[in-house]
């Protein structure tokens, strides 16, 4: 009979496994941030420290003016996605009949199952087909598009979770159905809104097959600008871009994070 | 009555922008991509199967297809494999240690998989210091890389989906209550055992769901191969992009769109029904087995 374990027990092997696991997901991106902090301008080894890599990419890099524009565009998405999908959110569990909520909820789906290459393309001939074609307005609504799904699901699963009571209260001390979504729903949403931005404008920023098909020629977004430099090879200040890149995405991560915390200790909330 | 009219306005007013905008970029562009495919004389022109004749004409096309349900297929398994181990140590471990690892495998989550992709350039790229480390080991000679194949298209969609792949089959195993492999344990069940009959068929649906969700953008991969993939690593998304943007023939590329969603849909059909197939199976040969009372 073999011997009964704690069930509850971690043992050496398994920590090592995860170790190993966790190993091959960070190397690749470790490798990028030490390579930054070298000085050679070919990606070899021997390691020597410089910070000059850094300076480069803010004195005269081609890569500022692609980053300005993805930051401001994926800004704008993520506020248009952040009012229309709270505003579609609340539509769904306050005022949809059946049939339309499936045909919302099918749409949304469509817009993140549907690999982006294919979307993007019937995108693009669709804005063609009207006279928009290839655009900041185009990329934008394609954005736009592709980030809705997720504010709307967060923050419609935000919805359903609260208590209904405090709706009741307040419509019955006489406040009207806006009022109160404005003083009571609204601050209990808040985190799950805020998630919901964030993301879109981390989905969107990297969103790179919806704007390889949208954007308008010789306008480059982030992701369009190392499209193209990766075919030229390794590029150093590309190294000290994308450890300011990660750097950031950890403060998001971290953000994204303490929302979700403040969001469970809110009385009728999750 | 001012109230019920704004309160009859307000409905459209809160759905219409998100509707508008998935109308116009998400439905009307797929109806447009089932059209198109159908229309390889241009929209004014009768409709006809030329293109979807073009498609089957010659096998180039469905080769193509089948190479790149495989490698997405392959792929997919190979994630899943790589992630199962980690997934299950992140279950059995305290809220407190798992944590702050699940936050940090966000990180190459969100990071753009453009920079990924670079990043993996770069590992496999000779003289980087994975190579080296290789080369010291004896395993690779020096200045040999992997890069420009067809394997570093596939380890790059590996890498691109681990963390994803890895989160939902984590969410799954967390239902296997640590009770139940004890009460196995002590009813003389061999580790083994308890992997395939107490863990696999609890975590399973979770592995079918994270199947699905990484097999899906892994068959509309495009950048990957351009990229990492070298002469003979071209999947069917190069030439779907190829066909819409410089062949210029949006008829043709939109019938091998529609050739590989089809395909998609077919094999996450399959392996979505596999297992409530199985039961029924299984169900169906106990009540024929079962004596009568």
């Amino acid at each position: 009979m073999p011997r009964l374990r704690d069930a509850e027990a971690i043992s050496p092997g398994m920590v090592a496994v995860l170790t190993v696991s966790l190993a091959i997901l960070f190397v690749p991106l470790f490798i990028i941030i030490l390579l930054s902090f070298n000085i050679s301008p070919y990606g070899t080894l021997p390691f020597q420290g410089t910070l000059k890599w850094y300076g480069a990419l803010f004195r005269n890099s081609g890569l500022l003016a692609p980053t300005w524009l993805s930051l401001q565009l994926s800004f704008v998405v993520a506020i248009s996605a952040s009012v229309f999908g709270t505003t579609a959110a609340v539509w769904l569990e306050k005022r949809a009949t059946r049939l339309g909520a499936t045909i919302l909820k099918v749409a949304l789906l469509s817009a993140i199952t549907v690999p982006w290459l294919i979307l993007g393309l019937a995108m693009l001939l669709v804005m063609n087909a009207i006279g928009l074609g290839r655009g900041l307005f185009s990329m934008y609504l394609g954005l736009l598009a592709t980030t809705l799904p997720y504010v709307v699901f967060i923050v419609a699963a935000r919805l359903r979770a609260l208590d209904p009571d405090l709706d009741h209260a307040a419509r019955s001390l006489g406040a009207s159905a806006f009022v109160t979504f404005i003083r009571v729903s609204a601050p209990l949403i808040l985190p799950a809104i805020l998630s919901g931005t964030l993301i879109s404008f981390m989905v969107s920023f990297n969103n790179f097959l919806i704007q390889y098909f949208l954007a308008p020629f010789g306008v480059q977004t982030l992701p369009l600008k190392i499209y193209t430099l990766i075919r030229v090879g390794y590029l150093p200040d590309l190294n000290a871009l994308a450890t300011v890149i990660v750097a950031a995405t950890c403060v998001i991560i971290l953000l994204l994070h303490r929302l979700g915390l403040r969001n469970s200790g809110l009385p009728g909330g999750g | 009555m001012g109230r019920r009219l704004i309160s009859a306005m307000t409905t459209p007013v809160l759905l219409l922008p998100a509707a508008g905008v998935l109308a116009l970029m998400v439905i009307i562009p797929l109806a447009v991509l089932v059209w198109f495919s159908f229309a390889p004389d241009g929209p004014a022109a009768p409709l006809s199967f030329d293109s979807y004749a073009r498609l089957f004409g010659t096998g180039l096309y469905l080769h193509l297809a089948l190479k790149t349900l495989i490698t997405a297929g392959a792929a997919s398994l190979v994630t899943a494999a790589l992630a199962w181990s980690p997934a299950w140590v992140l279950s059995r471990l305290p809220g407190r240690a798992r944590n702050p690892i699940l936050l940090a495998i966000i990180i190459p989550y969100l990071t753009s998989y453009l920079l990924l992709i670079y990043s993996i350039f770069v590992v496999l790229g000779p003289g980087s210091p994975v190579m080296e480390f290789l080369r010291l080991l004896g395993l690779a000679k020096p200045g040999a890389s992997i890069l420009y194949s067809q394997p570093a298209t596939l380890v790059m969609l590996v890498y691109e989906n681990l963390p994803l792949m890895i989160f939902v089959l984590f969410s799954g195993m967390q239902r296997v209550d640590a009770n139940f492999l004890a009460a196995a344990a002590s009813l003389g069940a061999s580790r083994w055992h308890r992997l395939r009959h107490v863990v696999f068929p609890l975590a399973s649906p979770s592995l079918v769901s994270g199947l699905i969700m990484v097999f899906v953008p892994m068959g509309g991969a495009f950048v990957e191969s351009a990229i990492l993939g070298g002469p003979h690593g071209l999947l069917l998304g190069n030439v779907i992009a190829d066909q819409m943007t410089r062949a210029d023939d949006p008829s043709f590329g939109s019938a091998l769109s529609i050739l590989l969603l089809l395909g998609m849909l077919a094999i996450t059909g399959v392996v979505g029904g596999l297992r409530p197939a199985l039961e029924w199976l299984s169900a169906e040969r106990k009540a024929r087995h079962a004596t009568p009372a």
